[in-house]
């Protein structure tokens, strides 16, 4: 389970503060399918960065079953992330010179998996995404949607308790979305705590456990699905 | 287990850009090759000049002087007893008086000055005099034979194999002919009438010891390529020790010792003025030198001198390497530069590492491997470029040197450890080349880099 208790992020830019996150207390069960939608700039992807120890809190506790986030030490942040979490973005973020099994491969390395198993997950993992024929293809050379399937296979293969999904469909057409939101919910079924934030509204509604709002760095709204 | 995926990594990273790796490598090449090249013609140096010292055996060799007096005992000399003390000494293969002096060598008609050198007829078996060019060393210390040198032969403008076999008679220069010779000339030139300067040098020679103690007729069995080294001399006419006793001497070249005989007039001192040490083994060199002189002697030792020279070998050889080391330290700027470019290229892929899970130890690892394997390259080019070009020179010299007939010398020498030290010293500078841009890429902020285009 994840709690986050006032949880602040201020950024100070050219003297100006800008309040990201401004209070927000939040929690996650384990096996939730958690949607944040909001408009942009509403302190979502803070929230993310925030929970997946890429950044700090300015004030606030991240409780996580590694500890606090905030106190943590960067590498415990580091061991946080390489095992416990895995990440899609909205850009795909893959590194553009490595093949797509080099990708999904590279995402276990930090975990300590021993190469062999690596490449084997990588393997398994790309072709239960359709993606057999396109291993030892590089991102330019891959659409949209394939970009995203081994951005997905690269954050599932080492096997994560918690996903956080930032804008995973925001560069996709709608079919490759809709497989993308299917993922997902067969992740959910397999118990992985999800984290989706999106500004798309019509985005896995019917797959989530629970929607929360964000506007101005708070949560406005929060509703659960029957 | 993540070192090895890193090398991989950094591999991969460096064979995508080729012509960047390519060129900044280069600049390592050039500087680890003109280290190479540098040391290797400083070594080649030492090399030459040690091995010189070795052939003539100088490493092996101490120079036994009389002991200095002290306030209440005489100074120890070198006379027979000494021979016998050292000579037993533990480690000692060979010990002789060092005997030179000027004589008048009469060979069929002529009769020229030579320096007649005494030595015992084991000298042969512990060092060379140079190469036998005739005939042989002489039989024992006591044989009425000579060994003569074929410089003294080529002012004949003799054979060596046409004076094996003949007979030399030798005269020794004494104090009193010498004071003869000089006196005469003195005189002639201060005005004096020549009979009337003869005249008195011939008074002042009869005053000092008349005119030699007679000649020494001595077969000669043998010519030799006679060296020259440092802290003795052999001499024009080799001649057995105990054959030349006899022999009332002036040592030549010795103006302490021409006033001391003047002093005794002109007889033989007490002892000799010096004594050649030959050792089993260099190892011996220092043991055998402290009980030396814990016998009362003074010693002279050439491997201080040399330790002193090998001190000016390494200044040299620093301030040689000193132009490698300049192109290397060019050459690590080089390095951080490429390395900073390519960190500010690779930002967002810094920040899609931290994603994963990359700890800022595996970033300033992943840079600095980048960054040593620039410099593994450039110093295996850099090692086969200094080789080259060392053995390049080396050829075009022998060449020249073989034309003239002068002997043919490597000026260059490589020693394995060195090519070990050159690729790992490039490896090193360029590692902390890589410091400052691999500690940069480590303190990356995560989330501007994965927002970085």
């Amino acid at each position: 389970m994840l709690r986050t208790h006032q949880l602040r992020r201020v950024y100070r830019l050219g003297g100006a503060e800008i309040r990201a996150l401004d209070g927000v207390d939040l929690e996650i069960r384990d096996g939730e399918y958690l949607r944040v939608i909001g408009s942009s700039g509403s302190g979502k992807s803070t929230l993310l960065n925030l929970l997946a120890g890429l950044d700090r809190p300015t004030e606030g506790r991240i409780e996580t079953p590694a500890g606090d986030l905030g106190r943590l030490s960067r590498k415990e942040l580091a061991a946080w992330r390489s095992r416990q979490i895995g990440m899609v973005f909205q850009t795909f973020n893959l590194i553009p010179h490595r093949t797509a099994l080099q990708n999904v491969e590279l995402g276990m390395l930090f975990a300590g998996l021993e190469r062999r198993e690596r490449i084997r997950r990588a393997t398994e993992m790309l072709e239960q995404l359709g993606l057999a024929g396109r291993l030892n293809h590089r991102p330019a050379d891959l659409s949209g949607g394939e970009q995203q399937r081994v951005a997905l296979a690269r954050a599932m293969a080492k096997g994560p308790r918690l996903l956080l999904a930032d804008e995973p469909t925001g560069n996709l057409d709608r079919e490759n979305a809709e497989a993308t939101a299917g993922f997902l919910r067969e992740m959910s079924g397999r118990g992985v705590t999800i984290v989706l934030v999106t500004h798309d509204a019509g985005l896995a509604t019917d797959d989530v456990h629970r929607t929360v709002r964000m506007d101005y760095g708070r949560i406005v709204d929060e509703e659960e699905r029957a | 287990m993540i070192f090895v995926e890193f090398l991989r990594i950094a591999f991969e990273n460096l064979r995508r850009m080729k012509l960047r790796t390519a060129l900044t490598s280069a600049g390592v090449m050039v500087g680890i090759g003109a280290l190479v090249a540098m040391l290797s013609f400083g070594f080649g140096i030492q090399r030459n000049v040690s091995a010189q010292f070795e052939e003539i055996g100088l490493f092996r060799t101490i120079q036994v002087l009389p002991g200095k007096a002290t306030g209440d005992s005489a100074a120890t000399p070198l006379d027979e007893l000494a021979l016998q003390r050292i000579g037993a000494l533990d480690g000692v293969a060979l010990v002789y008086p060092q005997e030179t002096f000027d004589g008048n060598v009469t060979w069929r008609d002529s009769t020229r000055q030579a320096v007649v050198q005494a030595l015992p007829a084991s000298f042969v078996e512990q060092r060379s005099v140079g190469e036998m060019v005739a005939g042989r060393f002489f039989a024992s210390d006591s044989a009425r034979e000579a060994v003569v040198s074929r410089a003294w032969l080529r002012e004949l403008d003799v054979e060596p194999d046409s004076i094996l076999g003949d007979t030399l008679t030798i005269r020794a220069a004494t104090a009193g002919g010498l004071i003869k010779a000089l006196g005469g000339r003195v005189l002639e030139n201060r005005g004096m009438d020549s009979e009337a300067a003869e005249g008195l040098a011939s008074l002042g020679e009869w005053l000092l010891g008349g005119s030699g103690s007679g000649a020494l007729r001595l077969v000669v069995v043998g010519v030799a390529e006679v060296e020259w080294g440092f802290g003795f001399r052999l001499g024009e006419i080799l001649v057995p020790t105990k054959t030349v006793e006899g022999i009332d001497a002036l040592s030549f070249g010795d103006p302490l010792e021409l006033m001391a005989m003047l002093d005794e007039g002109g007889g033989a001192s007490s002892g000799w003025s010096v004594l050649i040490v030959t050792l089993e083994s260099e190892r011996d060199y220092t043991r055998v030198e402290e009980r030396i002189e814990e016998l009362g002697y003074s010693t002279f030792s050439f491997l201080d001198r040399f330790d002193e020279m090998r001190k000016g070998f390494l200044v040299f050889d620093f301030f040689i390497g000193a132009i490698g080391l300049i192109a290397l330290l060019v050459a690590a700027l080089g390095i951080v530069n490429t390395m900073v470019m390519s960190i500010i290229e690779r930002t967002r892929e810094i920040g899609i590492l931290k994603s994963l899970g990359a700890e800022e130890g595996h970033l300033r690892l992943l840079f600095l491997v980048e960054s040593g394997a620039i410099g593994l390259i450039g110093s295996l080019a850099g090692l086969l470029l200094g080789w080259g070009v060392s053995r390049g020179i080396s050829t075009i010299i022998q060449y020249y040197m073989k034309r003239e007939g002068a002997p043919v010398i490597d000026l260059f020498d490589l020693p394995v450890w060195t090519a070990f030290a050159a690729i790992g010293f490039g490896i090193l500078v360029s590692v902390l080349a890589g410091l400052y841009p691999s500690s940069r890429a480590a303190r990356v902020d995560p989330v501007q880099a994965l927002r970085h285009d």
